[in-house]
């Protein structure tokens, strides 16, 4: 049999985040035996293979394509588009392949009969919340304080967009079977996506700290600070993209401290750096008129093992957050035993129920309302804790890896 | 779920980007931020939004950054508008902008031919205070207002208080005026930080323990009686509260100013900033302050108040017009007019702590019940039945 696995997801940003979590620890669990044989389709820039040890003594073969990126040139930004809107896979159908593993959506899929297509669904939160993700080109037309070509530029933005996403939506409609990460994610294929409901199974994620080579060190300077902080300490880690409301919870802490007394907040993340361009400048206006700012401490990009160090030390996680396919961090730091304060949406109240705080409703106000029945209330946390263990122990990577190369192994 | 028919609103945007920039345009800014929130959301994503602004200000609309707004160019600059407003040779607005809902959120309207039109009418002060407005103005308004509410389709206001004024002047029905409540943005307005608060006090040349007034030097703010009760307190607690008078140059403010004088001659500690006081420096002031004193004489709303609800500090109000819906029981209320009680009430909050904490808290809970997103909820439910 002859399985071919779509890694490209692992090289254009998606190693970071949950996406990323979900392909490796899958791939580290990979069935060897000699029936099989691994087709993996990469791009040229490396080799995720070598980069995160995964293959062993495995012998695979290698499919590799080059990458086309956004261009200015107009006929290397059309190959780009076209390249995106019609994804070809001609030295991939070579080889014959009898499974395609596709772990995310908008990156196609061959249109070969014989092939029988999995795909991975995260979630659709761009369809969900549309206004921010994927708002309608028709929005920009009237935008007539910005020159013709700003607005023409947008109003592409917008359609090439809609038209990637429209070509996942097709993708996961015609996949032999598509695998979600939860029941939520599933009802909404089927509400949003039109996906059968028979086609979809569920397997959910687990929390790991994964351990790379360069993920087990801890910096010193985390320690020192961590140790040097008084009065209890509130985590975020994570991006700072539209469905977090990082704003909120930075709203939240500032209340608390004008309020209630001195706390501390963490901000962990890629994009929590002060030479960082992409953090949101409403956010990063934020922080910087706070009142409290000088405990508000910046860590920038930070490995699991700090991660896990941060969770442990931390009175409370804060995940402010719209929507979720699954929400790692939130199990993540229930296993870390970290007391979670989060909103009530999506996938949440389905891997967390009863064992986070959910606030009332959205919004900084609600957040420190929780943060004040958490931060004195000690009982509280410690049940939350002792919730959260028991709950992050009932998903685990082995079942569910196991499951997974089970259903792909039934496609046949 | 059927498709929303889309409702194209134009709001004439010159509060925004004008110099003075006034409690109104804090109002019709703070709002429309709102709205720009909201239209993220599905529900309300069939609404277009365009915004007026005059030619020669239009690059100050930028510094909101709003996202989900377009901008056009007004056809004419504010003077001239003004100017054809008085002679009533204004051109009908939609025959240049096309069929919208109309906008104006500073009292007076563009004539429309075939639009729905809705100003934001604030309170009615220049007609049952007209002492209290400037005699230019008043004529200009009373005419103007007068023919917002008889081209209007709706009329949207701030209080309970002006609301019942509008029917009542204007011979109305109840469904025909909508509130949208002003209310505290409180990602600025909480309790600063002590560093913060030193640092400011600083910047702005005071010292020592203070009593707070924040608003325009005006008749209206009932300044000379807060003066005068503030004369009238006992030695003690004078010397250990100053007084300060933070906010921009109204009109007929001479009184005003030789009062202060005088009072500063005989060794009273009546302070004004140094330098012109910026709005982020404001919740540091209002954090700073022992008691915040507001005893206008008239309010259309009254958003200080609550502003220094939000930072914490205990509020000293008059119990006339909207102030007392705006304040709620956080306040101690006094009568304008009566100044020896109002001395009384003052020093009786500056001594009594279990008073003060009391007030305090009562103030968190007040300033809940106004939300800038429950109010553009209201603005586009308006719009959207205009539209209609």
């Amino acid at each position: 049999m002859k399985i071919a696995f779509d890694l490209r997801p692992l090289q254009i940003g998606h190693q970071n985040r949950g996406i990323g979590a979900y392909i490796l620890n899958i791939l580290e669990r990979m069935p060897k035996n000699d029936g099989l044989t691994y087709i993996f389709l990469r791009y040229d820039s490396s080799n995720p293979i070598d980069k995160y040890n995964l293959g062993g003594e495995l012998n695979y073969i290698d499919v590799v394509i080059k990458k086309r990126s956004f261009s200015k040139n107009p006929i290397k930004l059309l190959l780009y588009v076209y390249s995106n809107l019609v994804p070809a896979f001609n030295k991939l159908k070579r080889h014959k392949p009898d499974v395609f593993v596709q772990c995310d959506y908008l990156l196609g899929a061959p249109k070969n009969l014989r092939t029988k297509i999995i795909t991975i669904s995260y979630d659709l939160i761009p369809y969900v919340l549309r206004g921010y993700y994927l708002p309608s080109w028709r929005k920009y037309v009237g935008f007539r304080h910005l020159r013709i070509r700003s607005r023409v530029r947008l109003i592409l933005h917008a359609w090439f967009y809609e038209q990637k996403y429209r070509n996942g939506i097709r993708l996961l409609k015609r996949s032999k079977r598509v695998i979600s990460i939860s029941k939520s994610t599933t009802s909404d294929l089927v509400r949003l996506g039109r996906v059968p409901e028979n086609k979809i199974s569920t397997i959910y994620p687990a929390a790991s700290f994964r351990k790379n080579k360069q993920d087990v060190i801890i910096r010193d300077e985390i320690k020192e600070l961590v140790k040097n902080l008084k009065g209890p300490t509130i985590l975020y880690v994570g991006a700072t993209d539209r469905r977090r409301q990082v704003k909120e919870l930075i709203f939240a802490y500032n209340l608390y401290n004008a309020r209630e007394g001195a706390i501390n907040l963490l901000l962990g993340g890629k994009e929590f750096s002060t030479d960082s361009k992409s953090l949101d400048p409403k956010v990063k206006q934020e922080i910087l008129s706070s009142s409290y700012s000088d405990t508000i401490h910046m860590l920038g990009k930070i490995t699991e093992a700090e991660k896990k160090y941060l969770l442990e030390n931390s009175s409370v996680f804060v995940y402010p957050t719209l929507y979720e396919g699954f929400g790692l961090p939130v199990l993540e730091a229930m296993e870390a035993g970290c007391p979670v304060i989060t909103y009530r949406n999506s996938s949440l109240p389905e891997i967390a129920d009863g064992a986070v705080l959910f606030t009332e409703e959205y919004g900084g106000y609600e957040i420190y309302i929780s943060l004040c029945r958490i931060l004195q209330d000690d009982k509280l946390a410690s049940r939350l804790v002792k919730e959260g263990k028991a709950k992050a122990k009932l998903f685990n990577w082995e079942n569910s890896a196991n499951q997974f190369w089970e259903e792909i192994m039934n496609c046949k | 779920m059927g498709k929303k028919k889309t409702v194209k609103v134009f709001v004439d945007g010159e509060v925004l980007v004008i110099k003075h920039f006034s409690g109104i345009g804090h109002y019709t800014a703070e709002l429309l931020k709102a709205v720009d929130r909201l239209l993220f959301e599905d529900e309300y994503s069939h609404f277009r939004f365009e915004i007026g602004v005059p030619r020669s200000d239009a690059h100050r609309i930028h510094r909101f950054s709003f996202d989900n707004f377009s901008f056009r160019k007004m056809p004419f600059s504010p003077h001239v508008a003004n100017g054809l407003k008085q002679r009533k040779r204004l051109p009908p607005i939609d025959l240049l902008y096309g069929k919208r809902v109309y906008l104006f959120p500073n009292y007076s309207s563009w004539p429309t031919y075939f639009s729905p039109s809705i100003p934001v009418i604030y309170d009615l002060s220049f007609i049952h205070h007209s002492e209290f407005v400037e005699p230019k103005n008043q004529e200009f308004l009373v005419e103007q207002v007068g023919l917002s509410v008889k081209r209007s389709k709706k009329i949207i206001t701030i209080s309970h208080n002006s609301k019942n004024e509008i029917i009542k002047e204007f011979t109305l029905k109840d469904s025909d005026v909508e509130i949208a409540f002003p209310a505290v943005d409180m990602h600025n307005f909480y309790r600063s930080s002590d560093h913060t608060i030193a640092h400011t006090k600083a910047k702005y040349g005071v010292f020592g323990d203070y009593v707070l007034f924040v608003g325009n030097i005006e008749p209206r703010k009932n300044l000379i009686s807060l003066l005068e009760a503030y004369d009238q307190l006992p030695k003690d607690v004078q010397n250990k509260y100053g007084l300060l008078l933070v906010g921009a140059k109204g009109w007929l403010d001479d009184e005003i100013h030789r009062r202060i004088i005088s009072m500063r001659m005989r060794g009273l500690r009546v302070m004004q900033p140094t330098d012109y006081v910026e709005d982020d420096d404001l919740p540091a002031l209002y954090s700073g302050a022992s008691v915040f004193a507001y005893v206008s004489r008239y309010e259309g709303f009254g958003i200080p108040p609550i502003e220094a609800m939000a930072c914490g500090t205990p509020v000293l109000s008059s119990d006339n017009s909207s102030l007392p819906e705006a304040v709620g029981d956080a306040a101690s209320l006094v009568d304008a007019t009566d100044i020896k009680s109002m001395s009384k009430q003052l020093a009786k909050l500056l001594t009594n702590n279990k008073l003060r904490q009391e007030l305090v808290k009562n103030g968190y809970e007040q300033i809940m019940k106004f939300d800038w997103e429950e109010s553009a909820k209201v603005l586009l439910k308006t719009l959207e039945e205009a539209a209609a």
